[in-house]
């Protein structure tokens, strides 16, 4: 079936109908802030925007090279953080103007975490308040860096596509990370030290009396950063603690778990020997010191 | 649906159970969630074979073979083995095949050169897709094997009571198509058997076999293909290329099937490749039954940033929500796609012609790497609705439950596990046990990494049971003597009438069911008295290397710093021994990077004259099978190398040893015995 066709039969335009279709139909994309909309087939056809090429005078540009400019205020006050993750709408069009991609539609999807996205969607959306929408002229080196490929990037993989493209990207939400704890490369002279090189602070004293075993089993949350302060898990987001088996942890967070007592939430700073090392066998793992808190909830 | 072979008993005839491949047996009346737990469950038994198993297991019930009626379970290797063993003893196979014929499996280090070094794969890779039976007993298979003329690819149709090839069996392997793409000689593209992977299950529907190939590690040339073959003469009857004029588009799916509909059309999704006016990469493709001419497709809308991050669309094959016309898929993106099967909708800005997205991996978890779907979704109508349950990369295991009357899902998840698995490939490989959509039969048994990440390595593997509707936790393998050693990514767990099958790239099928007490294992080590090195610990004696067990911490395993660590085991008697498993540092938790790197294995029958059986170096991974022919052993000697001048230390979980008689189901010459250490490893490509 011929694609072009296909797609205007999709939007409910017959076949015949296409020409007119194409300069009727109005397809409008679910990113208003205000709660969800309903998306129809009857939108509007994208075209690219007149200035899709290259950024007009007034638009911001960035030390970086990132050009912006702000299409609709937001009615947010707060900006995303780094370690914050975000849903978003996008359409991104190549400088020719031809359409290179686009967000889904569906509120449930299209989440980004801001550590983990393009930089130079990174760098803006930072810059940025729910409901706001800006388009963006990004240079290549901030497009599919080599940096910012895919984790599972081969080394003799072909390079990827460098481009310079154009975003019209709206946020829609923040999904708040925790705060970075200050004194990440260095635990203040206020922590306990243990023979071992782990440091800690108690953040809230536990309700229990029970230490876990190295062999317990317990419900705890946890946050883990490196030390550049990007967080390399979390359960506080997705507010779901996870049940963990001592035995199976890294020696850093086996010594501080089972020295915590149920109810418990402590900050500990982990050297990279009691955590991945600094040539983690796990490609996935950080290397290097770790800063991670920890609220026992309970031992199983 | 195609009524597969008659049987009273559920029956395993085709990947997922069934070709909408909901991955639910919906007939299991013994395993029921009050009764998995430690006390009344647990491994039963090891089946033994020649290499490691990618192919998804099998399983037909009340077969007669000899003479005799059998439940019996059906295992394909990576070296062209297929294996027919009774599915409820141990036993030694009913019958054994191998389809090597004058050739030998392809080795990883033949392919895959776009990683440098391939190790998707370790070792042989041979029949990798999952087989297919018929309703007249007829196993369908593809094997892969090196000749004097190249590398060959057949397919097979045998007996399932014999192993013998039927009629036409096997038909070489050949295609071509109109095209310009990669491999083309200007007009048409033809099938590359060396750089065509078969990984998706083979499926069978209506008399017609069908099959696909996608690449290893996507080293080109290479094509999504997909072809159809009449069950019967094998006579080929439809070619389908997904990018005639363009490259890549595998049909991969992590080794799961294609879905049909009602009407015999098959619904098959592609990985990364070109998209446009003839080529579907990054789609979901719906092709007409016997001509594979392309009916219908779904492409999503950033699909060009897909391609340019290596974010495959097509790592999950299809799932058909039974009572439905919507059909569910993920990619690597962590995100679910529900679509209309009577309208699949294109490509279009913003997917708005599609029912619904998830984002059903949670990318907050581990927000800087990476939330692949892979292999495919379960489906069950609870007494609550229908289930879908996704098992994404670093994420929790979630349910999503379809609310029939928007025809959508509810979003978020109804209920999350409490299990985080390790950082990395591939998250959970699952199947559904349940009696109907009775509350209180759901179960949803999942395997997954124990450690690591099973891209690119081989990795140990834990298999978890939860109840099916809130997924509490049930039960899981870290309790002594259930370990299924090393994770089978290209195979997932299978149910069947009251036992579960898992599959390992460690050479076995462990079995689990229901137990009065606890089985003997067939671990001649555990009747063992180890002595060794001076232990790093008090707590870390020798006799730890030899508990059954990995799960207790450090304390759990024999640890020495001793300049060159020895462990001893005196077996009691002279028994004839021909498999040795070691489970190393990571196998426990430890550090990866503290598996044991260089060693040997010994025997002696004195305690004196030892002889050297295996030989490793530069070993990481965690678990490791080794092979040799049968010896004669009372003593077996694990001996820690030096072979850099820096001492390593001993760090052995588990050293376990396997006696070729009847009781380990040994099948004699068939086995590999090249003495060699079986490292394995865990493909996404």
């Amino acid at each position: 079936m011929n694609k072009s066709a296909h797609f205007f039969r999709s939007i409910g335009c017959p076949g015949l109908l296409i020409a007119v279709c194409l300069l009727a139909s109005d397809i409008v994309f679910a990113h208003q802030s205000s709660g969800p909309t309903e998306v129809t087939r009857t939108g509007r056809v994208i075209t690219a925007p007149s200035d899709v090429a290259a950024a007009p005078p007034d638009a911001q540009v960035m030390p970086s090279g990132l050009a912006m400019k702000v299409l609709e205020s937001g009615t947010g006050s707060e900006h995303p953080v780094s370690n914050d993750c975000v849903t978003v709408s996008f359409i991104a069009w190549k400088m020719d103007g031809s359409l290179f991609s686009t967000s889904t539609t569906m509120n449930d999807a299209d989440v980004l975490c801001l550590n983990a996205s393009i930089m130079g969607i990174s760098e803006a959306l930072q810059q940025m308040v729910v409901g706001e929408k800006r388009r963006l002229w990004i240079p290549e080196d901030l497009t599919f860096h080599e940096g910012h490929h895919h984790v599972q990037r081969r080394p003799e993989d072909e390079e990827p596509p460098h481009k310079d493209l154009t975003f019209d990207l709206q946020l829609l939400s923040i999904l708040k990370a925790p705060p970075t704890p200050e004194n990440l490369t260095q635990a203040p002279a206020t922590a306990t030290k243990t023979s071992s090189g782990l440091a800690y602070v108690v953040l809230k004293p536990g309700t229990g009396t029970v230490h876990p075993s190295a062999t317990s089993k317990v419900m705890a949350h946890f946050t883990s950063w490196r030390s550049d302060g990007r967080i390399f898990e979390t359960t506080v987001m997705t507010n779901h603690p996870a049940l963990v088996s001592v035995a199976s942890v890294p020696t850093g967070w086996r010594e501080a778990i089972t020295s915590m007592v149920p109810g418990e939430k402590a900050r500990f700073w982990i050297p990279a020997a009691l955590a991945f090392g600094e040539k983690p066998a796990n490609r996935f793992n950080p290397p290097g010191d770790l800063v991670c808190e920890i609220e026992l909830i309970s031992v199983e | 649906m195609q009524q597969l072979h008659a049987s009273e008993h559920f029956q395993v005839l085709t990947r997922a159970y069934d070709n909408q491949r909901t991955a639910a047996n919906l007939s299991e009346k013994k395993l029921k969630p009050g009764k998995i737990n430690a006390v009344h469950f647990g491994k039963l038994f090891m089946l033994p074979v020649d290499d490691q198993i990618y192919g998804g297991l099998l399983y037909a019930a009340d077969l007669r073979i000899d003479g005799h009626k059998h439940n019996v379970l059906f295992v394909t290797t990576v070296n062209n083995s297929v294996y027919a063993f009774d599915a409820d003893k141990l036993s030694a196979p009913l019958w054994y095949r191998s389809f090597n014929g004058n050739g030998r499996p392809t080795r990883n280090t033949e392919v895959g050169q776009a990683c440098r070094i391939y190790r998707d794969f370790i070792g042989n890779i041979g029949i990798v897709g999952t087989p297919v039976i018929g309703p007249d007993h007829t196993m369908y298979f593809v094997t892969r094997t090196v000749e004097p003329s190249g590398t060959v690819q057949r397919l097979h149709a045998i007996d399932v009571t014999t192993g013998n090839e039927r009629p036409n069996s096997p038909q070489v392997i050949q295609a071509s198509v109109p095209g310009k793409g990669d491999d083309s000689d200007g007009a048409r593209v033809r099938f590359n058997p060396l750089t065509e992977n078969q990984r998706p299950a083979l499926a069978l529907n209506n008399g017609v076999v069908y099959i696909g190939w996608a690449s290893f590690c996507d080293t080109r040339p290479y094509h999504g293909w997909m072809m159809s073959y009449d069950a019967k003469t094998l006579a080929q009857l439809g070619v389908f290329n997904a990018t005639p004029n363009g490259n890549m588009g595998g049909v991969w799916m992590s080794g799961a099937g294609p879905a049909f509909d009602s009407a015999g059309n098959l619904y098959v999704s592609t990985g990364n490749g070109t998209y446009d006016q003839n080529d579907y990469g990054e789609s979901l493709i719906k092709l007409e039954a016997k001509t594979l001419r392309v009916l219908d497709y779904f492409t999503p809308s950033n699909f060009n940033t897909l391609n340019d991050f290596d974010l495959d669309f097509g790592t999950q094959g299809p799932t058909i929500l039974p009572g439905t016309n919507l059909l569910v898929v993920g990619g690597k993106e962590g995100k679910m796609y529900v679509l209309d099967t009577t309208k699949l909708g294109g490509q279009a800005p913003g997917d708005i012609q599609i029912p619904q997205v998830v984002q059903a991996v949670d990318a907050t978890v581990r927000p800087t790497i990476s939330h692949h779907m892979h292999n495919a979704i379960p489906a069950w109508r609870s007494s609550q609705g229908m289930n879908v349950y996704v098992w994404g990369e670093s994420d929790f295991l979630r349910i999503f439950r379809l609310n029939d009357s928007k025809g959508k899902f509810e979003v978020p998840a109804v209920a999350i596990a409490s299990i985080l698995p390790p950082s990395g490939m591939p998250g959970g490989m699952m199947t559904v046990s349940a009696d109907g959509s009775h509350s209180g039969t759901g179960i949803l048994w999942a395997a997954v990494p124990r450690a690591g990440d099973a891209n690119q390595m081989t990795v140990p593997g834990d298999l978890y049971a939860f109840n099916a509707n809130n997924l509490d936790l049930l039960w899981s393998s870290n309790g002594a003597g259930d370990d299924p050693l090393n994770f089978a990514k290209g195979s997932p767990p299978i149910v069947a009438n009251g036992k579960v099958y898992v599959a390992s790239i460690s050479n076995f099928v462990s079995v689990y069911g229901l137990r009065k007490k606890r089985s003997e294992s067939q671990n001649l080590a555990l009747k063992a008295h180890a002595t060794g090195s001076s232990p790093c610990d008090p707590t870390q004696s020798p006799e730890k290397a030899i508990n059954n067990s990995t799960e207790g911490g450090t304390a759990d395993k024999w640890c020495s710093l001793a300049p060159s660590p020895f462990l001893q085991l005196d077996l009691g008697r002279t028994e004839t021994v021909d498999r040795f498993v070691v489970e190393h540092a990571g196998a426990g938790g430890d550090d990866l990077n503290l598996n044991t790197s260089d060693f040997n294995i010994q025997v002696s029958t004195d305690g004196t004259n030892f002889q050297t059986v295996a030989n490793v170096t530069e070993n990481v991974q965690s678990i490791t099978t080794h092979d040799i022919p049968p010896t004669a052993a009372r003593f077996v000697r694990l001996n820690v190398l030096n072979l850099t001048g820096s001492p390593q230390p001993a760090n052995i979980y588990e050293f376990q040893v396997f006696a070729a008689n009847g009781s380990n189901a040994q099948v004699g010459t068939a086995k590999v015995s090249t003495g060699a250490v079986q490292q394995t490893s865990a493909s996404s490509h």
